[in-house]
């Protein structure tokens, strides 16, 4: 019976459900089928990945050859229209400063610096080769000493003197700049961003000045046709810029230790500071005076470009250079972004983006040259006080260093001469209320400046960003969850360590800037760590090759409803094969519009034995970045995005009273970007994917050097969030 | 209907003929599914999976049977490894402690017959994992015990006597329901 029962009852639950039908999900068979293509692929895996990976790899190397191409042949062509505007020069600064395309690492870096710079004493030692050539006992001490042929010997280090006889010379030289074909594209290339400087306005003649085309508003928004490229001008400077020149520099000093000569170095310049504070911009900038340092602004070209001499000889005396700190979608993050990074589905692409900017060393040595060539006459009575700083032989540290620094002038000049532009809007009668507006706003972006204050509304974002998560991840193991629409990078904390090398080689100007950065980033959904390698080929162009492993806690969601969690562990190397960014950040060329706007700020004399240095920018480019990416579904993915970008940089430079061989600079970055683009799936259909990225990257940095060593490292843990729908 | 065009189509790969297959098996393959696995999610899952491996082995399949039962038993068996990976490849027995209770629990001929499938798949649910399993792969799926017993890594007699507190307990499940229905008539 009990038997019979149980038959029954086993006849009546094969009969109700045995033949039941459910209706699966939608996405079912767009998973199935996207698994079976996978499979596919998977037969002839090894022939076709390869002729996918060489097609992109050639698409790449020819879209960034015809880039550099046009670039160059571009420029060259404008040699003559060239150097034009304050702005363009500032623009160089800011390609400087901001090297950054890639969301994440942008955010660390602060003080402009180049490596791949080249050194800006060819120029001085050309200019001086040709100032006794031509004029005989006119060029300057400074000149002199970087010359090896000085013959004064001024023991004394500081600011190299100024007088009205370093202009001229240049300017002769500017004529002759134009006889020397034999320089190279790549160098002329490599040096573009350091071209932008009142000493290339000195240098060019007065008829090649009549040849420009600069269009300049009275806004301050300097709008330029035919911008002639920066390197047009480091043509004229190419044969006799090489390391060999450096070495004849100070052959007297070569006795003294590296950090006797800083030391020796830096309490003239702080009295000169001083000096000069007080004769010049005191007067005249009593109303901007810096709360907290009470620094002095000045006013006028002539005393903001007296400022920012003396911050970069402070600099000399030590201190420490910018790095650029990034961070990229990455995942897609970016990640990373986005997140990449920003690529594709993969947050961690946008988190470890990493773009290391050249890392530098500053000297801003070099300043000096920017002192006697941009200096005024107004200047130049003080400026003559100074001496011009000693250069010895010896490859310490901080000889290497001080070579790099060399090679930054360029960009301090830049820097000087973007000073000078924002003033030169302004009136020339010293009108103090142009200038209100960017302390203004410095002022705003000092009071939070503060890294605490950073990461608190970083992370307020990236809490809010958690929430509203829809994270799609592909899983090798799971099919579920493949649809989802909206795929936000993982946000979190990323630490990054910045092993900053300098790379002597940049000063022969035969090899280009790299860097090695390791980040860490971790939030509550991932652990990603990598290393990446990051070399500059232009200063518009970043390669980074790096290595990511990274382990997800993915949430998905599904039908906005359902929610799932699930692990998924991978093993993601090379995950960004390739990142070539072409970043016209700050450029005219590219960008359509540009605002930028520096203070320079100095303490009064009192506390003359510490400098500071702080500046803000604010930009808005065109970026462009053409990503190759290798996901979890080993699926190569090409992307090429276009987008705008605006950031926001203000950073303060912290030397420390009598220490040479400690600098801490404090920075923070705002950092706002957006981009459209079309993803291009190799090995996917063939589908062409639009894809939207924009991110906010808020970093703050503390950046602590010794110049007693070579390398650099930088803890600059930054909070970051960023969204990228894919 | 499954054709055999359909099938040899499939054998070739043919994108077209895949997902004609998939039309026509996907519904009662996934409601195999949520027999097994408890949630949608999970039988969402099982399901892809499953298809997949219909077609990637369907060149195996060599006409000597239905090819629905050979598919179902594809999808029975991604079930249950799915099943396996959820409980940590552990068959987890349910230990009824009044087990006299569920044998002298009476018997009603026509104890499901008021029951729809959908509230027979929800009381099915309710039961422990095991119990599920063994009724879903016994009495619905057909499969004898030493099947069972290989499948879920079990001995027969285990499967035998987790069937029979199987039944009881569904029987137990659906009683209140049937005395409320012969009450309200």
């Amino acid at each position: 019976m009990e038997s019979n029962d149980k038959h029954i009852l086993d006849k009546q639950l094969h009969d109700k459900l045995y033949d039941q039908e459910v209706a699966p999900p939608d996405f079912a068979w767009d998973n199935i089928e996207e698994e079976l293509n996978g499979n596919n692929n998977s037969k002839h895996p090894f022939i076709f990945k390869r002729f996918i990976i060489t097609t992109a790899i050639t698409v790449s190397i020819a879209l960034l050859s015809t880039f550099l191409y046009w670039n160059k042949t571009h420029n060259n062509k404008s040699i003559h229209q060239g150097i034009s505007t304050n702005s363009e020069k500032l623009n160089a600064l800011a390609n400087d400063v901001v090297d950054h395309k890639k969301g994440v690492s942008k955010a660390g870096n602060t003080i402009p610096v180049r490596e791949n710079a080249v050194p800006i004493q060819k120029q001085d030692n050309n200019r001086s080769t040709n100032q006794k050539e031509k004029s005989g006992q006119s060029a300057s001490n400074h000149d002199k000493h970087l010359s090896g042929n000085n013959t004064n010997q001024n023991k004394e280090i500081g600011l190299p003197s100024v007088n009205n006889t370093s202009s001229l010379p240049i300017q002769k030289e500017a004529s002759e700049l134009h006889k020397h074909p034999q320089i190279s594209k790549e160098k002329v290339a490599l040096n573009a961003p350091l071209l932008g400087n009142e000493k290339l306005d000195n240098l060019i003649s007065t008829s090649i000045k009549a040849n420009k085309d600069l269009v300049k508003t009275n806004q301050g928004k300097v709008l330029k046709k035919n911008i002639a490229s920066q390197n047009d001008l480091h043509t004229g400077f190419e044969k006799d810029n090489t390391m060999a020149s450096l070495a004849k520099l100070d052959v007297n000093d070569a006795e003294k230790t590296p950090k006797e000569e800083v030391q020796s170095k830096k309490v003239p310049l702080n009295k000169i500071n001083s000096a000069k504070t007080q004769s010049q911009n005191k007067p005249q900038s009593q109303g901007f005076k810096n709360k907290k340092n009470t620094k002095e602004i000045a006013t006028n070209v002539g005393t903001t470009e007296t400022g920012l001499i003396d911050k970069e000889n402070t600099n000399v005396d030590g201190v420490a250079n910018t790095n650029k700190v990034t961070t990229k979608k990455n995942a897609f993050q970016k990640s990373a972004s986005h997140d990449k990074p920003h690529r594709g589905k993969k947050a961690s692409y946008n988190q470890l983006k990493t773009v290391n900017s050249n890392a530098t060393e500053t000297g801003f040595k070099v300043k000096e040259n920017v002192v006697i060539d941009g200096s005024t006459p107004n200047q130049q009575g003080n400026t003559k006080k100074l001496n011009s700083p000693k250069i010895t032989n010896e490859q310490t540290p901080i000889k290497a260093l001080e070579t790099n620094q060399i090679d930054q002038t360029p960009q301090m000049l830049g820097a000087v001469k973007a000073g000078e532009e924002t003033k030169s809007d302004v009136p020339k009668s010293n009108n103090v209320s142009d200038l209100k507006e960017p302390l203004q706003a410095f002022d705003n972006s000092k009071s939070d400046s503060k890294l605490s204050n950073t990461t608190k509304n970083t992370s307020l974002d990236s809490s809010k960003v958690k929430q509203t998560d829809a994270v799609a991840l592909k899983s090798k193991d799971s099919l579920a969850v493949k649809k989802s629409k909206l795929k936000i990078s993982p946000n979190g904390v990323v630490f990054q360590m910045l092993y900053n090398q300098p790379n002597f080689a940049n000063l022969n100007g035969t090899s280009t800037a790299s860097n090695l950065t390791s980040a860490l980033t971790l939030n509550s959904k991932s652990f990603l760590a990598s290393l990446l390698y990051n070399t500059s080929i232009h200063p518009l162009i970043d390669i980074n090759v790096g290595l990511s492993y990274q382990y997800n806690t993915v949430t998905v969601a599904q039908h906005l409803t359902t929610v799932k969690t699930y692990n998924d562990t991978t093993h993601r190397f090379f995950d960004s094969l390739v990142v070539v960014g072409v970043d016209t950040f700050g450029n005219p060329k590219y960008a359509n519009q540009q605002f930028n706007k520096m203070i320079i700020t100095e303490k009064s004399e009192e506390s003359n034995t510490n400098n500071a240095f702080q500046n803000q920018y604010a930009y808005l480019g065109v970026p462009l970045e053409v990503i190759f990416k290798k996901n979890i579904s080993h699926k190569l993915q090409f992307m090429a995005l276009v987008g705008f970008r605006m950031q926001f940089l203000a950073y303060k430079n912290l030397a420390e009273a009598n220490t040479t061989s400690k600098v801490t600079v404090a920075s923070q970055l705002f950092n706002y970007y957006g981009s459209v683009g079309l993803g291009y799936k190799l090995t996917d259909k063939f589908t062409l994917t639009a894809a939207l990225n924009m991110a906010n990257v808020s970093a703050g940095q503390v950046s602590i050097y010794n110049n007693n060593s070579i390398s650099k490292v930088v803890f600059s843990p930054e909070l970051r969030c960023s969204w990228f729908i894919f | 209907m499954i054709t055999t065009e359909i099938i040899e189509q499939c054998k070739n790969g043919d994108r077209k003929g895949q997902y004609a297959l998939y039309k026509l098996l996907a519904p009662k393959m996934m409601a195999v599914c949520l027999r097994y696995l408890r949630y949608r999610e999970d039988a969402e899952d099982a399901l892809q999976v499953a298809f997949v491996k219909i077609f990637k082995y369907i060149h195996t399949f060599n006409f000597s049977g239905p090819f629905p039962a050979w598919a179902r038993r594809i999808v029975v068996g991604v079930a249950i490894d799915h099943y396996h990976k959820k409980n940590k490849n552990k068959f987890i027995q349910y230990e009824d402690s009044n087990e006299s209770a569920s044998i002298n629990q009476p018997s009603d001929e026509n104890i499901l017959a008021s029951f729809d499938a959908n509230e027979l798949l929800e009381t099915l649910n309710k039961l422990p994992e095991s119990f599920r399993l063994i009724l879903n792969l016994y009495a619905i799926e057909g499969y004898a015990h030493k099947e069972i017993a290989e499948m879920l890594q079990i001995s027969e007699g285990t499967s035998r006597s987790q069937l029979s507190r199987a039944r009881a307990m569904l029987t137990e499940q659906c009683s209140p329901k049937v005395k409320e229905i012969q009450h309200g008539v």
